[in-house]
């Protein structure tokens, strides 16, 4: 039986395409003509093992612009007819030069593979080009060949018969920085009114045309209803520095790259090429960036804390003051737990978020993050996500609302509602002092290891959810990597600061008001019917605690802990001080801790199973708010909540059912 | 016949500018600058991703992303 | 390749690891933090980890110096940047729990003992910055100009 592969030949004018496609085809070519032009089309066939090829050779190129006839008869080919493979003839001894058609292709979303042609004379002159390192950058394989000679051919055709089979491919493509890739995200959705138009071009690719003044694509969305809408975005945008800007994008990338996949080629490493060459190496590059992150939250932290404690203190005291100064009680107790709790809540989070985002918005400026995502990229794609989702994954383990709300840097909607929905299960730093509690009183001897289990067991029901989207409700493969490697810089202060503000306003226009509404209703909850003690058994909060606790009666949970739950949903670092009003030790967790210990209706199984609830559930109030800022849609955010409840329940039934085997019950 | 893109002249090699293939604003910026069809452009210095070039008695820095729309007609010699 | 810049290298990429792998184990091992105070070693597992990450750049480096890789020198100056990086860090951390302790006798410690200053992760900065001085100065002005 044997396979039949279509494969278009591709490559800059003077590369030895033609040698290749002369020694690959034999006597089994056709001479002809692309249909209406005077350019001549080279066909033919060659068999490899089991798998009949048949074999295009495209008219050589220096790019796929409308200029000139050769590169449109290549670009249709290739848009067209959809061949199973390109490859991409280089000259190794002119590397550099060739890799600007290379950036086109990568474009046009069609597997690619690249054969370093005359690379004996490429070694002779002391060219050593790293076929892995090609791969590892550009996600394209790469063989060494000498057409001259037919060295390497057999090799290169089992590449390219390899890589038509492999599905879904891993893409690369160049990103143009933050601005543009606002216009072509724009753009796409102006062309998305077209569904006629969008099966038959890459859309992506047409925004990019578009942007660029191709001449062709412009004639052809003449007579599409979604001409209207694109050219309304198009006259929004200055294009003759677009077009400049796409350029020397396409070289900036280049010129990063090069040092790194071909050291020999280049005379000298400038210091940026040197940060690279560190920085993007395979092994050195992701503990680089899980280091610089630890890092920054350590900053985060530092810097934050000074203003964690005055916020405090001035809540501490105004709440003082409240308790001694006003009446009636229940007016105090509504300014001092509602009001002053709702906005303590949210102001407890800004000097992390601002600063947390400060940071971020240095590393970005500086150049690093671009850097970032590339190292991360291959792991994250195994996943199913695309490189910078790593960030808010790595963010959410300090705090899940700026993490979601740095999704906001990836394109793709599908990559980042799967990044948004997988982030509550990056346990938050609130979450550490309810683990560290039942931990410590249920497993005082190996209380370290179970929070980091709990910890490990977060991040694998994020990666299997992950997976689960993607093969259900988010189906699809990840969008291509987009790649850019600005130059280092030092980030000038005003840049980096403004940056900061936009994203950190945001949370206090947006979520701030969300949780400041919620508090409110919860305090109300807590405090109604009138006279009962805040949050006790007899509030509205405490019936609440009792309606619910059949449910989750099968889990262990007695009635406080459901309370406590509820509490939970409002900020996870209530839990603790809800259980304390509700065992009746107020804030003392060491007194806390022993009423627990003393309660029969808990043992260390219920507490495992507590604790793996708390790290599932659903997050707390200001990161669903969030969600919804950053989703937009009240159907993700209730997916999400759900989602959040239904995992947690059926992990906790596990562990109750499980456990005992291993911990023995008591 | 063999018009190349000016990033293909090695440096210190001297060309004749047959096309810029780029829209009308570019087309204007850099004919403002000299390189319109039939100037001759001198390659000084090629960098990291660009060129330095003399036209008209002046010079300047383009980047090699710039320098792929201009096709020139390199003077005898090629661009091996 | 200079020499010296390789034995810089082999040494930082031989001292860090060591270091760091102690102050893991320092955190991990019940009981071995007391008798490692002494050495000024704190028992902060992931602060060892990234010890023994710069010593790892620097052991990369000295390999590729010593094979005369290109780029080699990369290595020992980027490592000499994280080293130095991770000293601000830490410092900056130190100066805010201490502010905080100051200003609000908040939570982690009231007192503010210099001892907590003499660490692996500063004190090994030291030789960076002697390096940086010495090799680094056209690398990091080059940065700056960029």
């Amino acid at each position: 039986m044997k396979n039949r592969i279509r494969i278009a030949l591709a490559g800059n004018p003077n590369v030895g395409k033609s040698t290749i496609f002369n020694t690959l085809t034999g006597s089994r070519q056709h001479v002809g003509n692309w249909p209406g032009v005077t350019v001549e089309k080279k066909s033919g066939f060659a068999t490899v093992g089991n798998t009949e090829i048949e074999i295009v050779d495209l008219p050589g190129t220096y790019s796929l612009t409308a200029y000139s006839v050769d590169e449109v008869v290549a670009r249709d080919y290739i848009i067209e007819e959809r061949p199973d493979v390109v490859i991409h003839i280089v000259d190794a001894t002119n590397f550099e030069r060739n890799l600007y058609l290379t950036t086109q292709l990568m474009e046009l979303g069609v597997p690619l593979v690249m054969a370093l042609n005359m690379s004996d004379e490429a070694e002779k002159k002391g060219v050593t080009i790293n076929p892995s390192r090609v791969k590892e950058y550009f996600e394209i394989p790469a063989v060494k060949t000498v057409g001259s000679r037919g060295e390497g051919l057999n090799e290169l055709l089992r590449t390219a018969i390899a890589e038509a089979g492999t599905s879904p491919h891993h893409e690369h493509s160049i990103g143009y920085g933050n601005e543009i890739e606002q216009h072509i995200a724009n753009l796409i959705i102006a062309l998305k009114t077209d569904p006629v138009l969008t099966a038959h071009y890459p859309p992506r690719w047409m925004a990019i045309r578009l942007l660029e003044g191709d001449e062709k694509i412009s004639d052809e969305i003449r007579s599409s209803p979604a001409f209207d809408a694109i050219t309304r975005e198009l006259a929004k945008i200055d294009l003759t520095l677009t077009e400049a800007a796409m350029a020397d994008r396409r070289y900036e990338l280049i010129a990063a790259f090069m040092p790194q996949v071909c050291p020999t080629c280049v005379r000298g490493m400038s210091a940026s090429d040197l940060i690279d060459h560190v920085a993007t190496n395979r092994y050195l590059g992701i503990p680089i960036f899980l280091a610089l992150m630890w890092g920054a939250f350590q900053l985060t932290f530092a810097f934050a804390a000074p203003f964690t404690s005055a916020i405090n203190f001035a809540m501490n005291a105004l709440g003082s003051a409240v308790t001694a100064g006003i009446r009636p009680e229940w007016l105090a107790s509504f300014i001092n737990n509602g009001i002053i709790g709702g906005v303590g809540t949210v102001l407890g989070f800004v000097p992390n978020i601002f600063i947390l985002f400060l940071i971020l918005a240095i590393l970005e400026d500086s150049g690093y993050l671009a850097r970032a995502a590339f190292v991360m990229d291959r792991l994250m794609y195994s996943i199913g996500l695309p490189g910078k989702s790593f960030i808010p994954m790595l963010i959410g383990f300090g705090c899940n609302v700026p993490a979601i709300m740095a999704t906001r840097t990836i394109e793709d909607r599908k990559d980042r509602l799967i990044t948004i929905l997988i982030n509550p299960f990056m346990s938050c730093g609130a979450r550490l002092p309810v683990y560290v509690l039942f931990a410590g009183v249920f497993f005082p001897h190996s209380a370290g290891t179970v929070i980091f289990f709990l910890y490990v067991l977060g991040i694998v029901i994020a990666i299997l959810s992950a997976k689960l989207f993607r093969l259900t409700i988010l189906p699809g493969k990840p969008a291509p990597f987009l790649m850019e490697m600005p130059p280092y810089r030092f980030p000038t202060g005003r840049t980096s600061l403004v940056h900061m503000w936009d994203r950190g306003s945001m949370y206090l226009q947006k979520a701030g008001l969300v949780i400041f509404g919620i508090a409110i209703i919860v305090w109300g909850l807590a405090s109604l019917p009138l006279g009962v003690a805040y949050g006790s058994e007899g509030s509205y909060v405490g019936i609440l605690g009792h309606v619910i606790q059949p449910v989750v009666a099968p889990l262990g949970f007695n009635w406080k802990i459901t309370v406590a739950l509820i509490f939970g949903f409002m900020a996870k670092e209530v839990v603790i001080g809800s259980l304390g009003v509700l065992y009746g030790v107020g804030e003392n967790h060491v007194a806390l801790g022993s009423a627990l210990h003393a309660d029969p209706t808990l043992s260390a199984v219920t507490a495992l199973a507590l604790l793996v609830f708390v790290l599932i559930y659903v997050p707390c109030m200001s990161s669903v708010a969030v969600i919804k800022k950053e989703t937009g849609s009240w159907k993700w955010t209730v997916f999400s909540v759900l989602y959040g409840l239904v995992i947690a329940y059926l992990a906790a039934l596990a562990v109750v059912h499980i456990a005992p085997f291993f911990i023995g019950g008591a | 016949m063999t018009t190349v893109p000016l990033s293909f002249i090695p440096p210190g090699s001297e060309a004749a500018v047959t096309a810029i293939q780029a829209t009308d604003g570019l087309v204007r910026r850099l004919a403002a600058m000299g390189l319109r069809p039939e100037s001759r452009v001198t390659v000084i210095c090629a960098d990291r991703g660009s060129l330095i070039v003399s036209v008209a008695g002046s010079r300047y820095a383009l980047s090699k992303g710039m320098a792929m729309k201009i096709m020139v007609n390199p003077d005898t010699g090629g661009t091996r | 390749m200079s020499t010296r810049k390789l034995v810089f290298s082999l040494g930082m990429g031989i001292v860090y690891p060591i270091l760091g792998i102690v102050q893991i184990l320092g955190g991990i091992v019940p009981g071995l933090a007391v008798s490692l105070n002494v050495l000024f070693i704190p028992a902060d597992i992931i602060q060892g980890f990234v010890l023994c990450l710069i010593g790892a750049v620097f052991l990369y480096g000295a390999a590729e110096i010593h094979q005369n890789r290109p780029g080699a020198e990369a290595f020992l100056y980027v490592g000499m940047l994280l080293s130095l990086i991770f000293c601000v860090i830490t410092l900056i951390d130190l100066g805010a729990q201490g502010a905080n302790a100051v200003l609000f006798g908040g939570d982690g410690g009231s007192s503010w003992p210099l001892t907590q200053v003499i660490i692996p992760i500063i004190y090994m900065a030291v030789p960076s910055v002697i390096g940086s001085y010495a090799w680094g100065r056209k690398f990091f002005s080059d940065l700056t100009e960029a």
